[in-house]
């Protein structure tokens, strides 16, 4: 899979912890359509895995259960050719407070 | 309590894209994300809630990226191949249904191509010429009598060229050439178009081989040069390219071939061999009383077809003021030259695609019925199956796959009907069609039927699979439901025959008053005796018939031999055929009579010889026919004899006889002998027009057609008339031999040629009409016997129940007249240029074709009422058919 500079992006965000869509969005700036089909094509091409989060913690907080990322082996490796590739990459995403 | 978060019905909405089996997990996904966002968001107003339903926006995408990765390519063209497998042994298994549905697609889709093969030759690309939509033609507008198409003097035309701004180019040539070519051990009459030099250029056409006509070509005195066209180089001389820079000799003299033009050249208005320019006619050039050439104009830059027409009409009635005698009554026509040419075969073709296309939509309701009611006795499947897990888009996809295969085999069958059907037509079509172009299946035609074929598939199965998906639902297998779900069929079905036969009836009406028109046209009087005669044309050229007398001689000579031909009964011989030939057209006007206080007319100009009024046997009103003393000697006072139409036309009530009249403006006083009754000439459509007979005796003309009424067998007079002809000259042979019979039906082959088509049509869309209401009323019959045995049970009698059933077919009838009329006021408008003595609302027409509807309906659903009528009630009411 090529990894792209918007692709980049959120691989560089679920890494530092912003693991939600919508953080995702918030962090990178991009829009829904352009972060969510990233997601499922780092997903199929096995950079990233995703989970549901634990039911305890959204039921206490009376909403539905979230779906979250994380950064697998062979992500964490394309994730550093590309900081390589896009030197300016890792200024982009501060981090998010948001675990799952 | 927090309302329901914003973007929530925007994701349900499209979560309808997502697969079904990711939905549940998407749908979850996407509106955990929005709750917390909402439930999160420290001031939820309406500013958040409308960026939230933004980013919902952007689910589409999302969407649709998870529905292209998980039904891929490669999935959709497996889910393709088992639904046409399936389709294909469904189809096998009812050998019968299947071979009713793709042959009645196959006989419209057949039709269809075959007709669309004479639009795309004819209309679509039968003149090849450059920049068509800049071309014109140019007619002389003779007001006289009233005829807007008529040839122009040489005269006229280099002063037209001269005067004429808004055409750029002007461009001259004459049809009706022909010429004896001559070889060692032949004598072959060939066909002439003459030409201008700037013809091809204006026309924008290049040969095929060496050149066409250069400026100098076309002036007197310049060396003899010809062009043959593609199909006389093949057909006299092989192909051989080596002709080319080679003499042939025509009418005694070497012509040299210059260029052979390419094999879809179309020559405007006439079929030829070879072309010539325009010295060939040179002995007209300074009678401007003949009218002679048509002309082609290319446009200015910037200038309209409108324009000039304004400007040529104005040159025109300059050049009537300065020849008040050769140009009196004749003003310009001009038109877009695609007009001119199309015009005449335009309408026909129209009218045949629009019967056809009307033909293709009945037979695609016939296979529609077919559909439905098949589609009707799979429901418990289709039910099914959705319990098992099928969506109705999986239902919908095998039913309009089966439909798409159905329409392609009958495609594939529809193509081989085309082309013998298009072979056949391609002989029968008129004249006027295959002088346009040669009609044949092409590759457009064939793109053609891949998209009707396509179109078919859809019309036919797009109402069967709507009906097979809603039948995919649980609710489909409780009886509860049945009854609204037969209603709605049989309504559908019943609006498909009510279809049918609005259009049937469109169609029959429109045959009727085709057949109506033909039949009067048939019918008609020409003027002359249209049987036991044979005419065969022969043209005395080269330098042994240089003068009138030489030829006049020739003509003395053979005529009473004729006469003694075994079978003959009498001779007789014009120069213009009677709706055979071109005309030639002369001005007559009066001697003795101010000219101030008459007009000059145009009249036809006709030589006669022998005895050609009795042979024709057009009557003679008064005075006297020729006696073949005639001289041309100034001595003799020349004579002429005139129809009843020019009689009345030049001397009203006044006795026509011995007055004296002059052709052409300036010629000598000719006496008027006799007058003879009126032959249709131009066509058996338009009213016989004024004719002006001299002797030739008085002309000698370089051609002539002999005319021979005969008694018993044709054969043996053809060949007497050989032998005598090649007992004066061997090498002039006789050519366009032909009888009054084949005349006759050449003349009116344009109207047959529709009439026919059309008729066809009508009884095919007739016949499927009849069929697609059979299909109905039998079907319900069969839906309804418990009914109808419990009927019958209860005391109703079998003639009660026959007419409850015919009652049933003949309403669909009633339902469909209203309908239809409005189609008929339509379709005999469009119709209306090609009728003849018959109006577009002819009654009797109408009575017929609703009545020959009314027959056929109650036809169709008289075996189906009579199954009705003989139900057994006891076997009918425990449900056993």
């Amino acid at each position: 899979m090529r990894v792209t500079y918007p692709t980049a992006i959120v691989l560089l965000a679920v890494s530092r912890g912003v693991v939600y869509g919508f953080d995702i969005m918030d962090a990178t700036g991009l829009q829904s359509g352009t972060v969510y089909p990233i997601l499922r094509r780092l997903e199929v091409a096995g950079m990233v895995r995703s989970r549901w989060e634990a039911v305890t913690n959204a039921r206490d907080e009376q909403r539905p259960p979230r779906r979250y990322y994380q950064v697998t082996g062979a992500g964490s490796r394309e994730l550093r050719s590309a900081l390589d590739k896009f030197p300016g990459l890792s200024a982009t995403i501060a981090g998010s407070p948001a675990r799952a | 309590m927090r309302q329901r978060p914003p973007g929530s019905s925007i994701i349900a909405a499209i979560a309808h894209i997502v697969p079904g089996s990711y939905r549940d997990d998407w749908i979850a996904e996407w509106n955990g994300e929005i709750a917390n966002t909402w439930s999160h968001a420290p001031n939820p107003d309406a500013r958040v809630a409308t960026q939230l339903r933004l980013r919902c926006l952007g689910a589409v995408v999302d969407a649709l990226w998870i529905r292209r990765h998980h039904t891929t390519t490669s999935r959709r063209t497996s889910i393709f191949a088992h639904d046409l497998r399936y389709a294909a042994r469904s189809l096998a298994r009812k050998p019968g249904f299947s071979a009713a549905v793709i042959g009645t697609l196959a006989l419209c889709i057949g039709a269809n191509t075959a007709i669309f093969s004479v639009v795309n030759s004819v209309l679509l690309h039968g003149l090849p010429y450059r920049d068509l939509d800049r071309l014109v033609a140019i007619w002389s507008n003779d007001t006289h009598n009233k005829k807007e198409r008529n040839w122009v003097s040489f005269g006229d035309y280099r002063d037209m060229q001269a005067r004429a701004k808004t055409v750029s180019q002007l461009a001259a040539y004459f049809t009706n050439g022909n010429a004896t070519y001559t070889a060692p051990d032949l004598a072959e009459r060939i066909d002439v178009g003459v030409v201008s030099a700037n013809f091809f250029s204006v026309l924008g056409v290049s040969p095929a081989r060496g050149r066409t006509f250069a400026s100098g070509d076309d002036v007197l005195g310049a060396p003899r040069t010809l062009i043959l066209t593609h199909q006389y180089w093949m057909r006299r001389f092989n192909g051989d390219p080596s002709v080319i820079g080679k003499p042939i000799t025509l009418d005694g003299e070497p012509h040299t071939v210059i260029g052979i033009m390419r094999a879809d050249f179309p020559f405007p208005d006439a079929k030829v061999d070879v072309i010539a320019p325009l010295p060939m006619l040179s002995a007209y050039w300074t009678r401007r009383e003949v009218h002679i050439v048509f002309l082609i104009g290319k446009l200015s830059n910037g200038a309209t077809a409108d324009a000039s027409q304004r400007e040529f009409a104005a040159i025109a009635a300059q050049l009537e003021k300065e020849h008040p005698k050769e140009n009196a009554g004749f003003g310009a026509t001009v038109l877009p030259l695609g007009t001119a040419l199309l015009g005449d075969v335009r309408t026909p073709i129209v009218v045949l695609f629009a019967a056809v296309c009307a033909v293709l939509l009945i037979g695609c309701a016939n296979v529609a019925n077919l559909l439905l009611v098949r589609a009707s006795s799979r429901r418990q499947g289709f039910a099914v199956r959705a319990v098992l897990g099928a969506e109705p888009r999986a239902i919908i996809g095998q039913l309009l796959t089966e439909s798409l295969l159905i329409a392609t085999l009958a495609g594939v069958i529809g193509v081989s009907i085309a082309v013998v059907a298009t072979s056949a037509m391609a002989r029968l079509v008129p004249a006027a069609m295959a002088r346009i172009a040669s009609i044949h299946v092409s590759g457009t035609v064939l793109a053609f039927t891949l998209i009707i074929s396509a179109a078919a598939s859809i019309l036919c199965g797009l109402a069967p699979a709507l009906r097979g998906a809603r039948s995919a639902s649980h609710d489909s297998l409780k009886d509860s439901a049945r009854g609204n779900r037969t209603r709605n069929r049989r309504r559908l079905q019943s609006a498909l025959v009510v279809a049918e036969l609005s259009l049937s009836l469109v169609l029959a009406v429109s045959a009727g008053l085709l057949i109506n028109s033909f039949a009067r046209l048939s019918s008609k009087n020409p003027g002359f005796r249209a049987d036991h005669l044979v005419k065969m044309k022969i043209a005395l050229a080269g330098t042994r018939y240089r003068t009138p007398a030489a030829r006049v001689q020739v003509y003395n000579a053979l005529l009473p031999m004729l006469q003694q031909v075994p079978g003959v009964q009498s001779v007789g011989a014009v120069t213009r055929f009677p709706l055979f030939d071109s005309n030639i057209t002369t001005n007559v006007t009066r001697v003795g009579v101010d000219p101030t206080t008459q007009r000059t007319t145009g009249f036809d100009y006709r030589i006669t010889g022998g005895d050609y009024f009795s042979t024709m046997g057009i009557p003679l009103l008064s005075g006297r026919a020729f006696t073949g003393n005639e001289r041309s000697d100034s001595a003799a006072t020349p004579a002429a004899i005139v129809n009843k139409v020019g009689a009345t036309l030049l001397f009203g009530d006044e006795n026509p006889i011995g007055q004296k009249i002059t052709l052409g403006g300036n010629g000598p006083a000719i006496e008027v002998v006799g007058v003879v009754g009126d032959v249709h000439d131009a066509s058996m459509k338009e009213a016989p027009r004024p004719q002006v007979y001299l002797s030739v005796q008085q002309a000698g003309p370089s051609g002539i057609t002999l005319v021979v009424r005969y008694r018993g067998p044709e054969g043996p007079v053809l060949s007497g008339a050989r032998r005598a002809l090649a007992s004066i000259d061997p090498t002039t042979p006789y050519f366009a031999v032909q009888t009054i019979d084949e005349i006759m039906s050449a003349a009116t082959r344009g109207e047959r040629f529709t009439t026919v088509l059309l008729t066809c049509f009508s009884v095919l869309a007739l016949l499927l009409a009849a069929i697609g209401t059979y299909g109905v009323i039998a079907f319900g019959v069969s839906e309804r016997t418990r009914e109808i045995g419990i009927r019958i049970a209860l005391g109703a009698d079998k003639a009660g129940v026959l007419s409850m059933v015919l009652r049933e077919g003949l309403l669909l009838m009633a339902v469909a007249l209203p309908v239809a009329m409005l189609g008929v006021w339509f379709a005999s408008r469009g119709i209306s240029g090609l009728l003849y003595g018959v109006s577009p609302v002819d009654p009797p027409t109408l009575v017929a074709a609703v009545g020959t509807l009314f027959v056929a309906t109650l036809l169709a659903c008289y075996i189906p009422a009579r199954r009705a009528a003989s139900v057994d009630p006891l076997t009918a009411i425990r449900g056993v058919e």
